[in-house]
């Protein structure tokens, strides 16, 4: 079961929105690497633009195209 | 011809001599089935084998040859899929127990179009269960085997796929890529794949996992192989609202070999870094092997990765654990360990956060092109940074420490699915112990006829994709 304190919190978390229990051995590790993607957001903060509007996707592929 | 030696035709060659009749679609289809016999327990390859049915399109497309019928460009070439493409009537499986009985109320876009095109479906490829792992673990099937080596792994999720292309069972496969699973098998089995541009190729019949960053696409021995079958996948469908209106290009007729002032960034940093020998070494080559051909090789430190990480992380993380909710809750043990353990850790992904991915995701695609294209027409990156792992030492179910090696596997995959950009990955060589290396062509939105024409010219100046395992 997930031992550290960030990953108790988020296994209690899901169970009470989800309703969805760790359902096996390798769960611990599948909320430690969330724990690493928490770390990565934290370093993004502030150094990506935010557009007001979001920017659409697909018109950003097609914007991108080959001139 | 024998059946060994139609074998070793391409899939291009083989419809080409089918279409002049040098060949019939019903010895294509023993050559097949002779190779399926014997190299299918071998490699867990197959899930089901559709003989009657191909046998009966077989006799069907000779008999529109001799009549002088027109043919299409798959014409009398057996394939077979990922076993997640919808026929209807028929089971798709997901390589799950839970869809192990679900019948298809519809025939898939792609499956459509492959039969229109005169291709013989002779049945499903083994895959990873519901697509998510990169190798080709499956609780619930056993493992699919490398062709080259049975101890390592195949790659995944469409591990099925790159092990039938690679053991000349059939000339071509579809797989899907939410994260590398066309790719990474491609490279892992020793033959070329295509994940196309987020939209090129309708996903209408196809097994959801993340809405926003699958795709489907093909595996095949050669450059040629993909723009053929791409040309016949490709262009909108109206049943799916997402795939594009773009005209679909003669693939094809891009491929001449000349790469003559095409400028090529060579990813380093974080695609590079840890990276294995025998890796760089065949990387080395492969740049070698695209200057000969005229290139212009520059290395490039790709821009904007801390954020294209971060937020491929929540996406199809987030998407998949929204599709499996209600199994999860009601059905958690008919899952493995390993998938149940990754569904589950998406719900725990703040929804403010999956917003802001799906919303910056625009943004960071223009910002990744700006920076990367700004001197490039085209980049390269290894398919994995590492060899191919045996199966033992990528078994999370079996061991939960090797948890960080199986997700570390689509490190260099994952990021162009947030991107949403073409990326094929061809043969690029073999490691000390005889396993395939793989190299990834990376172009800009929609640049699928330029990604290809880099990947042919670059199998024409090697033999990497000529090579064939053991079996």
């Amino acid at each position: 079961m997930p031992d550290s304190a960030l990953a108790l919190q988020m296994a209690d978390m899901i169970r009470r929105w989800h309703g969805i229990a760790p359902p096996s051995a390798c769960a611990p590790q599948a909320l430690a690497e969330l724990e690493a993607v928490i770390a990565a957001l934290a370093e993004l903060d502030g150094t990506v633009p935010f557009d007001c509007e979001p920017a659409q996707f697909e018109a950003a592929l097609l914007e991108c195209r080959e001139p | 011809m024998t059946p060994e030696s139609l074998v070793e035709l391409s899939l291009a060659e083989a419809a080409d001599a089918f279409r002049r009749g040098e060949v019939t679609a019903l010895r294509l289809l023993e050559a097949a089935l002779l190779r399926i016999r014997r190299a299918g327990p071998l490699t867990n390859a197959v899930i089901r084998l559709d003989e009657a049915p191909a046998r009966l399109a077989a006799h069907e497309a000779d008999a529109a040859r001799a009549a002088g019928q027109p043919l299409g460009p798959l014409a009398g070439v057996p394939l077979m899929h990922k076993d997640m493409f919808g026929r209807e009537g028929r089971i798709s499986t997901a390589g799950s127990v839970i869809w192990r009985d679900r019948i298809a109320r519809r025939t898939a876009t792609v499956l459509a179009r492959l039969d229109a095109a005169g291709a013989l479906d002779l049945g499903t490829l083994h895959m990873a269960e519901f697509a998510q792992n990169a190798t080709g673990h499956n609780a619930h099937l056993g493992d699919a085997r490398n062709p080259w080596n049975p101890d390592h792994v195949t790659g995944g999720s469409s591990s099925g796929s790159g092990a039938a292309v690679a053991a000349r069972m059939v000339w071509g496969a579809l797989g899907s890529d939410t994260g590398g699973s066309v790719r990474l098998p491609a490279a892992m089995c020793g033959v070329s794949g295509l994940k196309p541009t987020q939209g090129r190729v309708p996903r209408t019949g196809a097994m959801p996992l993340s809405f926003s960053t699958d795709n489907v696409g093909p595996l095949a021995r050669t450059a040629r192989d993909l723009a053929r079958l791409l040309g016949v996948l490709a262009g909108q469908c109206p049943a799916d609202p997402a795939s594009s209106d773009l005209p679909v290009p003669d693939y094809e007729a891009a491929l001449d070999g000349d790469l003559r002032g095409m400028r090529i960034g060579v990813l380093e940093g974080g695609f590079t870094d840890g990276a294995e020998d025998d890796v760089l070494r065949a990387m080395g080559a492969a740049t070698d092997a695209l200057r000969a051909r005229g290139a212009r090789l520059v290395p490039l430190a790709p821009p904007i990765m801390p954020a294209v990480m971060a937020y491929t992380a929540l996406v199809s993380r987030t998407e998949a654990a929204m599709i499996h909710a209600q199994w999860m809750r009601e059905r958690p043990g008919d899952y493995g360990g390993a998938l149940a353990a990754r569904i589950y850790a998406g719900y725990a992904v703040p929804a403010s956060l999956y917003a802001e991915a799906l919303a910056r995701r625009g943004g960071v695609l223009k910002q990744f092109c700006a920076e990367a294209f700004a001197q490039t027409d085209l980049l390269i990156a290894p398919t994995l940074r590492v060899r191919v792992p045996t199966r033992a030492e990528t078994d999370a179910d079996a061991d939960p420490a090797n948890w960080g090696r199986l997700m570390g596997l689509s490190a260099n995959t994952r990021p162009f699915n947030y991107l949403g950009l073409p990326v094929a990955s061809v043969p690029c060589g073999f490691d000390g112990r005889g396993l395939p290396v793989g190299m990834q062509v990376i172009g800009r939105p929609f640049a699928e006829a330029r990604v290809l024409r880099a990947a042919d010219a670059f199998q024409r100046e090697t033999d990497w994709h000529l090579r064939a395992p053991a079996l």
